[in-house]
C-alpha cells in the first residue's frame, strides 16, 4: 500500500470512529427516523378507518364495480351500501360507520350529493366518493379515456426566454438539487470543520514534524483531503438511507409517490459539481488549519468562509426568478458559490450544459489548486508553532516553498 | 563516507539568521553531538538537514545526494517537542507512523512486540497516548524512531523527563545502535551524556559555529596548563605554580608557561608527597559550553 493510501485510510479511520462523528451521523437518521415515525403514529392514530356508508337510490355507483383491494391500505376506508336512509343512520347511531353518503334518485341530474356524519371524516373520504361517482359517470367510455380524465391534463410550464420549463410530476427533479445542495453545505462543513481541528491539533502536539520527515507534505494533504470526502460521502450515504428506505416505503403506498423518477444524469451532474467543491473547501479549511494557532481562531476564520458559500441561498429568489441573469451567471462560474448556484438552478429551470461544464471545469481547477496551495501553506504553517500567519506569509508560500 | 553534510548553510527567519555560514559533516556509523544553547539555531538547523526546510545558501547532503521520499524511509528523526497522536491508542499511533517510513504491519508487529516489551510499554499498548506518564511518552516517541531501524538516526534532547533507570536504558540502547553501525547525531543540552557517548561535536551560538572536531582535541584544546594532584597532606612549595584551587578533595595547580607536569611529578616524588592522583586537568564539557557562549556573548 503506498504512503498516499495509508493516510487515506488512518485519516478515514480516525474521524469516522470518533464518537462525536458517531453521534452526529447517527443522530440525523435516528432523528429523522423519529420525526417521521412520530407523523406517521400520530396519522395512523388520529385516522378513522370506520367504514363509509352511502345511500343510492340512483343505482349510479352500480355502474362501476367495487374497486380492488379497497379498505385494505393504511388509509383506504371501507365502503358499504345501504338500502335507505333509515338504515344507514341506524348505523351510524351504532357507531358502525363513521358517516354516509346520500345520493338521492335525481342525482344524474341534480348531481347534489349529501355527507352525514358526527365528526366530519378526512378529506379522502370525500376524495374517494368523488373519484368513484366519477368512474361511475365516465362507465361507458373505454377505461384509458377514464384514466386520462381522472388524471387531468399534464402540464408543461416552458418559459422561452429563461430555460425554464417545469412538468407537474417533476416535483422530485426539483427536490433533488435541493437537498443535494444541503446535504452538500451540512456535510462539507462538518467534515472539513474536522480536517481543520486535525491539522490545528498535528500542529499543536508537533506530529507534524514527524509526519514531515515521513511523507511530502503534498501527499499527506491529499491523503487528509481525500480521507475527507470519504467521511463526507459516508455521511451523506447513511443520512440519504433513511430518506431512501421512506421513499421505498411511501412509493409502496402513497400513489402520488409512483410517479417519481429517478434521473441518473442529473445525479451524474450534481456528483460532477459536489466532489471538486468538496475537495476545494477542504484543502481551504485544511490551509486555514496550518495558518492557525488554535481551534477556536480557525473555527473564525472558517466562519468567514462559509458566507460566500452560503450565498446562493440568501440569493434564492434571484435564481428563482432570473436563472439566467448576469448574477446567476457570475454566481455559477465563482468557484465558492458554483456548484449551490448550479444545482438550486437545476431546481427550479434547465440549466444549458455548456453551464455546467464550464461550472464543473472551474470547480475542477479550482480543487487542485486549493490542494496545491494547501500543500505549499501546510510546509509553511507546519512548524509555526503559537504563531499565526497572515495573508502575506501565504502568497509567500505560494512564490517558493522554504 | 559522510552521511551527512552541510556546506556553508544559513537561513534566515525575517530579521532574524537562524544559521549563518553553518559547515558540518558526519561519517557514517559516527556518534554526533549538536551542542548550543537554546536558539543557538541546532533545531533549525537538523530542518534544514530533513529538508523541512531549504536553506538560503549553501547545500545539504544526506546519505550521498539531496533528501529524497525514498531517503526519509531511511531516517529516523525525533524532535524536540515530541509528537504523537495523543487521542488514539498506543499501539494504533506506532503502527501508523512506522507504516509511513515504508514498514508493513506484518513487519511492525514482532519488532512492535519487542521494543513495548523492553521499554515496559507492553501492557499499557491498548491505552491512548494522552493517557500516558511523559516518561512513557517519551519512551513511546524513541520506539517510533527506532522502529523501522533507519540508519541515520537524528535526536533532539532523548533524555528528558527519563528517570536514571530508563536514562540508562536509552543510553544502552543508543549504543548498540551505534554499534550495529547507525549514524547518530543527537542535540542535547546534557553534556555528560554527549561525553559518555559521542565522539565529536560542533557547538553553536547564535547561529554560528563556535566549536567543531573530536571531543577529546576540543578537550585537549580547553585543558589549559593545569594539574589535579591529590596527595597525603598538604602538598609543599612548588616552583612553577602560578596558583591552586582546591576541587572536591583534589588540588588544581594552574602552571606558569613553560612548566611541565613531568617536572612537577619529579618534584613531588623528589619530595617524598605520598601521591593518591596526577592527571592533566581536562574541562568538562559543560565548562567548555559555558566558557565559549560566555566569551562570544561578551565579545558581541
Amino acid at each position: 500500500m503506498s504512503k498516499l493510501w495509508k493516510i487515506i485510510a488512518y485519516e478515514y479511520r480516525r474521524h469516522v470512529l470518533r464518537r462525536r462523528f458517531l453521534f452526529a451521523l447517527l443522530s440525523v437518521p435516528l432523528w429523522i427516523a423519529v420525526t417521521v415515525g412520530v407523523s406517521v403514529l400520530a396519522v395512523l392514530l388520529t385516522t378513522n378507518d370506520d367504514p363509509v356508508g352511502y345511500v343510492d337510490p340512483s343505482g349510479i355507483l352500480a355502474r362501476v364495480p367495487e374497486p380492488e383491494n379497497s379498505g385494505e391500505g393504511p388509509f383506504e376506508v371501507e365502503f358499504s351500501e345501504y338500502g335507505d336512509e333509515a338504515a344507514a343512520r341506524a348505523a351510524l347511531d351504532a357507531e358502525q360507520i363513521q358517516a354516509y353518503f346520500l345520493l338521492p334518485a335525481s342525482y344524474p341530474q341534480s348531481r347534489d350529493v349529501e355527507l352525514v356524519y358526527k365528526e366530519e371524516p378526512d378529506n379522502s373520504v370525500t376524495n374517494d366518493m368523488r373519484d368513484r361517482l366519477r368512474r361511475a359517470l365516465l362507465a361507458d367510455q373505454p377505461p384509458e379515456i377514464v384514466e386520462r380524465v381522472l388524471d387531468g391534463p399534464d402540464l408543461k410550464i416552458v418559459a422561452t426566454q429563461e430555460d425554464r420549463e417545469m412538468q407537474n410530476n417533476d416535483w422530485f427533479k426539483v427536490a433533488a438539487p435541493i437537498i443535494a445542495a444541503i446535504l452538500l453545505v451540512v456535510s462539507v462543513f462538518t467534515s472539513s470543520g474536522y480536517l481543520m481541528q486535525a491539522v490545528v491539533e498535528e500542529k499543536e502536539n508537533r506530529t507534524m514534524e514527524i509526519l514531515a520527515t515521513s511523507v511530502s507534505p503534498g501527499q499527506i494533504m491529499s491523503g487528509k483531503v481525500i480521507a475527507l470526502i470519504g467521511v463526507g460521502l459516508t455521511q451523506v450515504l447513511v443520512w440519504s438511507l433513511v430518506p431512501i428506505i421512506g421513499l421505498i416505503f411511501a412509493r409502496a403506498y402513497l400513489p402520488f409517490m409512483q410517479d417519481v423518477v429517478f434521473d441518473f444524469r442529473q445525479l451524474g451532474l450534481m456528483l460532477v459539481l459536489v466532489l471538486p467543491t468538496f475537495v476545494l473547501i477542504s484543502a481551504l479549511m485544511a490551509t486555514v488549519g496550518a495558518t492557525v494557532t488554535e481551534a477556536s481562531e480557525g473555527q473564525q476564520v472558517s466562519g468567514l468562509l462559509s458566507m460566500p458559500i452560503m450565498l446562493p441561498f440568501m440569493m434564492m429568489g434571484v435564481l428563482i426568478n432570473s436563472p439566467g441573469s448576469p448574477v446567476a451567471l457570475f454566481l455559477s462560474f465563482f468557484p465558492l458559490t458554483a456548484a449551490l448556484t448550479v444545482l438550486l438552478r437545476m431546481a427550479f429551470s434547465t440549466v444549458p450544459t455548456w453551464q455546467i461544464g464550464i461550472s464543473a471545469g472551474i470547480l475542477l481547477v479550482s480543487a487542485i489548486g486549493g490542494l496545491w496551495m494547501a500543500g505549499r501553506v501546510f510546509r509553511l504553517g507546519m512548524l509555526r508553532y503559537g504563531q499565526r500567519m497572515g495573508w502575506k506569509d501565504v502568497f509567500q508560500a505560494m512564490r517558493r516553498t522554504s | 563516507m559522510k552521511a551527512v553534510e552541510l556546506l556553508n548553510v544559513s537561513k534566515s527567519f525575517g530579521a532574524v539568521k537562524a544559521v549563518d555560514d553553518v559547515s558540518f559533516s558526519v561519517e557514517k556509523g559516527e556518534f554526533f553531538a549538536l551542542l548550543g544553547p537554546n536558539g543557538a539555531g541546532k533545531t533549525t538547523c537538523i530542518r534544514i538537514l530533513l529538508d523541512i526546510f531549504k536553506p538560503d545558501h549553501g547545500s545539504v547532503t544526506i546519505l550521498g545526494g539531496p533528501m529524497s521520499e525514498e531517503k526519509k524511509n531511511r531516517v529516523g528523526y525525533m524532535p524536540e517537542e515530541r509528537g504523537l497522536y495523543q487521542d488514539i491508542p498506543l499501539e494504533r499511533a506506532l503502527i501508523y507512523l512506522s507504516s509511513l517510513k515504508g514498514l508493513s504491519t506484518a513487519e511492525i508487529r514482532p519488532r512492535l512486540d519487542s521494543y513495548l516489551e523492553k521499554f515496559d510499554l507492553a501492557v499499557h499498548r491498548r491505552k491512548k497516548v494522552k493517557e500516558l506518564s511523559k516518561g512513557m511518552q517519551q519512551k513511546a516517541q524513541i520506539i517510533a524512531t527506532i522502529l523501522h531501524h533507519p540508519e541515520l538516526l537524528i535526536i533532539d534532547e532523548p533524555f528528558s523527563g527519563l528517570d536514571p533507570i530508563n536514562t540508562q536504558m536509552v543510553k544502552d540502547l543508543l549504543r548498540e545502535l551505534h554499534q550495529q553501525g547507525t549514524t547518530i547525531i543527537m542535540s542535547t543540552h546534557q553534556m555528560h551524556q554527549v561525553e559518555e557517548l559521542c565522539e565529536r561535536i560542533l557547538l553553536m551560538n547564535h547561529g554560528k559555529t563556535m566549536l567543531y572536531g573530536p571531543l577529546s582535541d576540543i578537550r585537549r584544546r580547553f585543558s589549559g596548563n593545569a594539574l589535579l594532584v591529590r596527595a597525603e597532606g598538604s602538598l609543599p612549595e612548588l616552583p612553577g605554580i602560578l596558583s591552586i584551587d582546591t576541587i572536591n578533595g583534589s588540588q588544581r595547580l594552574h602552571l606558569a608557561e613553560g612548566t611541565q607536569p613531568q617536572s612537577i611529578l619529579r618534584e613531588l616524588v623528589s619530595q617524598n608527597v605520598m601521591i593518591e592522583q596526577f592527571e592533566i586537568a581536562v574541562p568538562t564539557l559543560d565548562e567548555i559550553f559555558i566558557r565559549v557562549v560566555r566569551n562570544q556573548e561578551q565579545g558581541a
